[in-house]
């Protein structure tokens, strides 16, 4: 199984997607799925590092996003993710921005 | 569990034929029909008005034709084309109607693609046994140039095509012809653009699949036409980290889905030796799917963005800010 399937091998979002029939089984390479998943999620944490919430995985199956007082929400996919951590930071995460609230440090 | 859902069967290609009112989709999809052998075509035709015209023009094919009166597929009928594809499909299960192989819906000329390409994919029948093919996009030479300084929906057919196709040539000069080519590969670098009367023109390769391929456009585009879109094409030396620019993809659509009118890239990435390809439009985003390589003369992963309001330096700065790597500018 290969990174992109690794991380998106499962569920219906766009990117979790890969074609079934190309990997066999569901079962096929689902430790390196959930290693990327974790990977993946550890990278969001750093840059959402300083904005009060973080995500952490649900099973591999959805992403729990909780801030400093404890409440949470949940994402089935990266689609929801973001609406759903805007929600709980109370403001935007926009890439462009030139000082985006989030990001690389 | 989804997973146990998946079909084993192969999904059937569903082709999209859009262009603005009166830019002869019905006249080029009967040309498609009467070129192609199409006993295994269903046809779909949206009409704006109220009684269909259109499908009458086309009964005379081969094909099995439904039509989708009063509305626009990307609004008002869009659940009413869900379940007229659903019929279908479910008709051909129980072997009662035609044994297509592959489906062609033509959309109404006010439609935008991208809700009816998110119909298919967002319903979980439908996104289980159809796959999206070729978008077609219809220009009138006449007409084209003016449609799409007036219409956003037209410029929204042109940007979410892979292939655009001119027709009533013979009605303008070969300048003119000249210039709403160069005007529609600004708009859209990333389809291969057609004159439909020129000598060479097949039609029966209306859907054929677009080659991933390098093209003579030139990129940061925005030409003659003061207009807000803007494509362009970003290059990276270094290998991607897909969970990275997954992210980065992720929230940008989050914020810039809108805007965002095509999006397109062949990634070669850290830790796969496959090159993948993934596109988009606006939020809907397709699966990524393999290459066995890179296109001849690519080096490192090469992005297409074609964008509403939005300036390109932003997308390079916020990609060298998150990526550790400032894409340099590329042609396709």
């Amino acid at each position: 199984m290969c990174e992109v399937c690794a991380i998106f091998g499962v569920g219906e979002h766009w990117a979790e997607s890969a074609p079934l029939a190309a990997r066999g089984s569901p079962a096929l390479g689902i430790q390196r799925h959930r290693r990327e998943r974790r990977r993946r999620i550890a990278l969001l944490n750093r840059w959402l590092a300083g904005s009060l919430v973080s995500v952490r995985d649900w099973d591999g199956e959805a992403f729990v996003i909780e801030d400093e007082i404890g409440r949470t929400r949940m994402a089935s996919d990266l689609s929801s993710l973001w609406p759903a951590i805007e929600a709980l930071a109370g403001r935007a995460f926009d890439p462009l921005s030139e000082t985006p609230g989030f990001g690389p440090r | 569990m989804d997973r146990v859902r998946q079909s084993t069967d192969t999904p059937t290609t569903l082709h999209l034929l859009t262009g603005f009112l009166g830019s002869g989709k019905t006249s080029l999809l009967q040309r498609y029909l009467d070129a192609t052998p199409c006993a295994d075509t269903a046809v779909v035709i949206n009409e704006f008005g109220q009684i269909g015209l259109d499908h009458r023009l086309v009964r005379a094919s081969d094909a099995s034709v439904r039509v989708l009166e009063n509305g626009c597929l990307c609004c008002a009928v869009s659940d009413r084309l869900r379940d007229c594809l659903r019929e279908l499909l479910a008709e051909r299960k129980r072997q009662r109607g035609t044994a297509f192989s592959r489906l062609v819906v033509e959309t109404s000329g006010l439609a935008c693609p991208e809700p009816i390409l998110n119909t298919i994919r967002s319903d979980y029948v439908l996104s289980e046994y159809l796959r999206v093919g070729t978008v077609a996009t219809v220009l009138d030479a006449v007409t084209a140039l003016d449609t799409l300084a007036r219409f956003p929906e037209a410029v929204r057919q042109v940007t979410a095509a892979d292939r655009i196709v001119v027709t009533k040539a013979d009605l303008v000069t070969p300048q003119a012809i000249r210039l709403l080519v160069g005007h529609a590969r600004e708009l859209n670098p990333l389809a291969s653009v057609h004159v439909a009367n020129a000598p060479e023109h097949a039609y029966s390769r209306l859907f054929d699949p677009t080659p991933e391929r390098r093209s003579e456009a030139p990129l940061d585009a925005r030409g003659e036409h003061k207009t807000s879109y803007r494509s362009f094409a970003l290059a990276f030396e270094r290998p991607l980290d897909w969970g990275r620019f997954s992210l980065w993809l992720t929230s940008l659509l989050n914020r810039h889905g809108r805007s965002v009118l095509r999006f397109k890239a062949i990634l070669q990435l850290a830790r796969e030796a496959r090159p993948v390809v993934i596109h988009g439009v606006q939020h809907l985003m397709f699966p990524p799917r393999h290459l066995s390589q890179l296109p001849d003369g690519q080096r490192g992963s090469q992005l297409v963005f074609i964008v509403d309001g939005i300036d390109p330096e932003r997308i390079v700065r916020s990609l060298g800010r998150f990526m550790n790597e400032r894409p340099r500018a590329a042609s396709l």
